[in-house]
């Protein structure tokens, strides 16, 4: 019969399953080894690194895990290591297994409490949190700043939910929310923008907010453009308020076609070598070579004006790659900055894979702009405006009203 | 393959289908096959370029695959590396910017390369490469990684190089190009006057081949940006070609009428997109994935309206192939975009099996396409729905069977991946295989065909349904619901003499008639349904059909005789009856009555026997004349009860008397026969003097007949009787009258036979043959 072949071809199949079902696992170094590897990086590329004394720290690390049994024990010796570079970006974390994160998907600044970002799909989202809700407490607790960022606020509970309370503006009351956690996506930034009229002309508001390194998020940013720009455009605002990190070349990307062609910006390493940023024919180079960021899907986005001014809004939650955003806008024509200080120094945020699949970051570079000039300090606004975090992107918000205000007055728009 | 035979050998009813051109037949066919072939051409360009790239590619994937890169270099002009998480050369440690010294004892000096893998000296998968790296200025480490990393691993266990992969894929690929081809090329040589049967096969060409090779999509694609505006024009075309072929397909007319429109504005979207490529809709987000949406929608709504709107029974048996083909080519495709995304598959296993398979399942569809257009009638589709559900059956049970006994033994034995349980595994399920197939198999044909693939069931179910049916009149009925269960049909009927006597099932109108056969003598039909319309059965249907035909003519004879005994019982009752009733009336009215007079009578004459004698004398001549009455009814009686010339002169004697009779007329009859005849049995006597008294009535009445001949003999244990005119014989369609009906019912009361054969014309002759020992009852 003509079954036979198959049955043959079905049972060969099967004796070829088992061997594959199993895949090897490597097994990591040992735990003495991985110290070592890890602290050795850290001496070898860490900006902080020179003023630290590594065997100092080699025999302190030793006496905190005497006898390491596994490579998570070494954890807290990597931890103290990093605690003497100081660098306000360093890091030790285990990666993400997905870009889903189990939490309750709500950003809020510190101390201050104001939700100022709530994921998609959260349950933050789905129990009706507002953006500029003011967190008084969570599980009778004001809330607590992150480790690496304390100057927000996640709520990061060790619990599976939080009981919240909530004062709603407008409001005297306060609301009570129960929160549980659940998986959503953290690493997907979701940008928004809007025209807003002046008297003669209008600008393109573009809220920037943090991504790391979603393959849309440039193509999202210049759609908005496209969809905003018109004829009566005479001037940008790129509001960075919100960009706590994320992926600097997906940023370069989308405002590319803003920020104009050539040389944007670049790092300096301890060694001295240097590393430039640059923009051509809608592509981002870092050193050189393209990066897999500069996808765009469809046409890249093309201002009706060039070299129109740029309103640049950034504050204390603005930090890393949103820094690193700022800077490449320096010595570009026509930007001026408004808003509060950034929240660290513009630097490389240099990471390495360890053995057991741990991340260790740190700064490993100093920013420069296309001038050259170094930056060892958050970079200050050229027109300091205090932020009302619970105006924050409204048509009252002070900071967006005094960028209006300039970009008016430009030659541009006055015409 | 021999379409035009295949479907000649079925019915006489699909002729005309090799004449049934579609409408996109008309005169523009000449440039049509020109652009048939330069699509093709292109087709076959693009698979065959990307054919290198696939194998290099693939090749490549299994050389490398350590997971790093060189990132550059550092101030000393020294190469720095960039790992990435996860990967092997990550996880043996090495780290971000590393000074990468010396490969396999030998330094690095070469140029810049981008991927480690360029500069490591070719071997086999699996075999290790020995890197020397430096952390910053602390000392140089030793890192030994695999050729190929985890993947490479997994190949060389399973004993095979990357070449190989990297040639089966190509291979399969080339297989799957061939198919395709020839299947297109079939459809091309036997059907090109044929317009619609044209754009099918392009479109097979233009897409399978074409479009959905893995050589266009990721390789040519990505690989030439120079040439994207010509493979997005191809990848238009792919789409003007699959629609129009969605909303043509099988009568080459557009149906409903609005799908020409949205025919001709994709084809004007194909023209504008070329000079605008912003129209290219795969290009744009996210609006680009429910344009395709909303055209696959609008080719299955035209492709249903047809199914229930327009289409005749052929048509939806095509557009069932046309939906079967399309469900695993769509299964194909999904498998192979969507699931590697979402689950993640070792890419070996992805290479070797996962890939072949897909692209084999994209294989229905042409094959399914060509079976629609060239067997007009789609008989075989229930074979392959048949093994589809048995195949996919089978490999699940298996699959789950395997999984069972390895992670049951492999728990046990405290061990995974032993190839010993993976091994006895594989023996416990090639030992159940064959019988889990046929059941499987089995089952299947029950829920599709009935019983139809166990005759003997079917037969036996048959035989116990006639064994166990109380009464005769439900035997039919019986048996007709029996064939039309176990063989899973609408319809079942059985009609005896043109008439319907029992049917289970609503009649329908495509039905097949079987003659009931019993002695060499058609007895009645049975009238069976289709399963579906337009699916004839097929030589198995045929087959046990047949057998159950040879059955059920002795059913049907039995019920026929059963009920004609029961008539005949009836009849001989009601006749002796009435036999009796008019003894009774002749005795009581006649008889009775004439002998109470005689009484009355005898009384007068004693009385006036003395008083008036003369009065007496006339009274008892009187009285005389009805006695001779009553002895003439007397005789009349007891000759119909029995000729008496029988007990006079025998039966011969009496025929011989009655021959007699016919000399005044112009009829001439002969009596052959012996002298004396044994001595009969009164019944036979009487019956053989009436057969023969009836034949000479009816011979002198009807036939005209100058002679006639009678003869009479005794053989064996009968007496025959023949009875032979020279008349003009019976006329055609004569009905049997109530004295040959007399005739047979006067034999058969005997257990003989009455025959009565005719050439038309010449004579008519009747034979009996009565048989002369009668049984105990």
């Amino acid at each position: 019969m003509e079954t036979r072949p198959l049955s043959i071809l079905l049972l060969l199949l099967l004796t070829m399953l088992p061997i594959g079902c199993n895949a090897e696992v490597i097994d990591p170094l040992p735990p003495d080894e991985y110290l070592e590897s890890a602290l050795s990086w850290l001496e070898a590329h860490a900006v902080t690194g020179q003023d630290v004394d590594w065997q100092a720290v080699r025999q302190e690390a030793a006496a905190i895990v005497p006898d390491p049994q596994t490579t998570a024990d070494t954890y807290p010796a990597i931890k103290y290591a990093l605690a003497q570079l100081d660098d306000g970006i360093g890091y030790l974390s285990e990666p993400p297994g997905s870009a889903d994160t189990t939490g309750f998907g709500i950003m809020a600044t510190f101390p201050e409490g104001i939700v100022v970002g709530i994921y998609p799909d959260s349950p933050a989202e789905k129990a009706g949190i507002q953006m500029g809700d003011l967190i008084e407490s969570a599980d009778g607790k004001p809330p607590q700043p992150e480790t690496y960022h304390p100057w927000i606020t996640t709520l990061s509970s060790s619990g599976n939910n939080a009981d919240l309370l909530i004062r709603r503006e407008g409001s005297d009351a306060s609301l009570s929310v129960q929160l549980d956690t659940a998986e959503y996506n953290t690493s997907e930034g979701h940008p928004t923008g809007r025209k807003l009229p002046l008297s003669s002309g209008s600008v393109v508001y573009v809220d920037l907010v943090a991504d790391w390194g979603s393959r849309d998020y440039p193509t999202r940013v210049q759609k908005i453009l496209r969809d905003e720009d018109d004829g009566t455009t005479c001037g940008w605002i790129i509001d960075l308020r919100r960009n706590v990190s994320g992926d600097i070349w997906s940023y370069l990307a989308a405002i590319g076609p803003i920020l104009g062609e050539g040389e944007v910006g670049g790092f300096v390493y301890p060694d001295g070598a240097i590393e430039d940023w640059s923009y051509r024919d809608g592509k981002v180079f870092w050193a050189g070579d393209e990066r897999g960021e500069s996808y765009i899907r469809g046409s890249i986005f093309v201002p009706n004006h060039p070299d129109l001014p740029v309103a640049l809004l950034f504050g204390k939650l603005t930090h890393d790659a949103g820094e690193l955003v700022a800077v490449a806008f320096q010595g570009r024509a026509n930007v001026r900055t408004f808003g509060e200080p950034t929240a660290g120094v513009p630097h490389l945020n240099l990471h390495t894979p360890l053995s057991d699949g741990a991340s260790l970051g740190v700064s490993g570079a100093v920013a420069r702009d296309r001038a050259g000039k170094l930056y060892d300090e958050p970079i200050s606004p050229d027109e300091k405006v205090i932020i009302d975090w619970r105006r924050l992107g409204r048509p009252d918000d002070p900071v967006i009203m005094a960028a209006q205000e300039w970009l008016a007055a430009q030659l541009v728009c006055a015409q | 393959m021999a379409p035009q035979q295949l479907s000649e050998t079925h019915h006489g009813s699909e002729d005309t289908a090799q004449d049934k051109s579609t409408a996109l037949s008309r005169g523009w066919l000449w440039p049509a096959q020109i652009a048939w072939l330069l699509i093709a051409l292109v087709a076959w360009g693009i698979s065959i370029a990307g054919l290198p790239l696939t194998l290099d590619a693939i090749r490549d994937h299994y050389q490398t695959n350590f997971g790093i890169w060189q990132y550059g270099r550092n101030q000393s002009g020294e190469i720095t590396l960039n790992p990435a998480y996860g990967e092997p050369a990550a996880r043996a440690g090495i780290l971000e910017r590393d000074v990468l010294i010396s490969v396999d004892g030998l330094p690095v000096a070469a140029d810049d390369f981008s991927a480690l893998d360029d500069i490591i000296p070719p071997g086999e998968v699996g075999t290790p490469v020995t890197l020397m790296v430096r952390t910053g200025d602390n000392p140089q480490r030793q890192v030994t990684l695999l050729r190929g990393g985890d993947e490479g691993a997994i190949l060389a266990r399973l004993g095979l190089s990357a070449g190989f992969v990297g040639a089966y894929a190509v291979g399969v690929e080339l297989i799957t190009t061939l198919l395709f081809t020839a299947m297109a090329l079939l459809i091309f040589c036997r059907r090109s006057s044929d317009g619609m049967a044209l754009l099918v096969s392009i479109t097979l060409v233009q897409i399978f081949v074409g479009t959905l090779s893995p050589s266009l999509i990721p390789y040519l694609y990505d690989q030439m940006p120079q040439w994207q505006p010509f493979f997005d024009a191809w990848i238009s075309l792919a789409a003007v070609l699959l629609f129009s072929t969605y909303y043509l397909f099988p009568t080459g007319r557009f149906q409903p009428r609005l799908t020409m429109f949205l025919a001709a504005l994709l084809i004007l979207w194909a023209i504008a997109a070329w000079f605008f490529p912003g129209l290219y809709f795969w290009r744009f987000l996210p609006e680009g994935s429910s344009i395709a949406i909303i055209l696959c929608l609008t080719g299955i709504a035209a492709q249903l309206y047809r199914y229930l709107r327009v289409s005749d029974a052929v048509q939806r048996q095509q557009t069932k192939w046309i939906v079967y083909g399309t469900t695993f080519a769509m299964i194909g495709l999904m498998g192979r975009t969507v699931l590697p995304e979402s689950v993640s598959i070792a890419q070996p296993y992805f290479d070797l099996l996962f890939a072949p398979f897909t692209r084999l399942l994209q294989l229905l569809l042409p094959l399914t396409l060509a079976f629609a257009i060239f067997r007009y009638r789609l008989w075989d589709i229930d074979l392959v729905v048949n093994r589809t559900l048995v195949y996919s059956g089978l490999t699940v049970a298996v699959v789950i069977l395997y999984v069972l006994v390895v992670g049951a033994l492999g728990s046990l034995l405290q061990a995974q991946g032993n190839l010993t349980i993976s091994l006895f595994a594989t023996g416990v399920v090639a030992v159940i295989f064959q019988p889990m197939r046929r059941r499987l198999q089995g089952g299947v044909n029950r829920l599709m065909y009935g019983e139809r693939d166990d005759p003997v069931g079917v037969m036996s179910q048959l035989g116990q349904q006639l064994e166990n049916t109380a009464s005769p009149h439900a035997i039919l009925p019986n048996l007709v619901r029996t064939v039309a269960q176990t063989l899973k049909l609408p319809y079942a009927a059985i009609s005896l003499e043109g008439e319907i006597v029992a049917a289970h099932g609503q009649p329908v109108t495509e039905t097949e008639s079987w003659p009931l056969i019993y002695q060499a003598e058609t007895i009645g039909q049975l009238v069976v349904a289709h399963r579906t319309a337009g699916e004839p059965f097929n030589p198995a249907d045929r087959l046990l059909l047949d057998n159950i035909v040879h059955q059920a003519g002795a059913a049907a004879r039995a019920v026929g005789l059963t009920a004609a005994l029961r008539r005949s019982r009836r009849q001989i009752v009601s006749a002796r009856e009435e036999e009796r009733r008019r003894l009774r009336r002749d005795l009581h009215d006649g008889l009775g009555p004439q002998l109470a007079s005689q009484t009355l009578g005898i009384d007068a004459v004693l009385k006036l026997m003395d008083r008036d004698p003369e009065a007496a004398r006339s009274l008892l001549k009187e009285m005389k004349a009805q006695t001779g009455d009553a002895i003439k009814d007397i005789r009349r009686l007891v000759y119909d009860l029995r000729p008496p010339a029988l007990d006079e002169m025998g039966l011969m004697g009496a025929l011989r008397q009655g021959a007699a009779r016919y000399q005044e007329s112009d009829l001439s009859v002969t009596l052959h026969g012996p002298d004396t005849l044994p001595s009969l049995p009164a019944a036979v006597e009487v019956a053989a003097y009436r057969i023969i008294q009836e034949a000479l009535t009816n011979v002198a009445r009807h036939s005209g007949a100058k002679t006639c001949i009678v003869t009479v003999s005794v053989t064996g244990d009968s007496l025959d009787l023949e009875v032979i005119d020279d008349g003009r014989g019976l006329p055609p369609g004569c009905r049997s009258g109530v004295g040959m009906q007399s005739m047979r019912e006067r034999a058969e009361e005997l257990n003989g036979r009455c025959i009565i054969s005719s050439q038309e014309g010449e004579s008519t002759r009747v034979q009996a043959w009565l048989p002369l020992l009668q049984d105990a009852s």
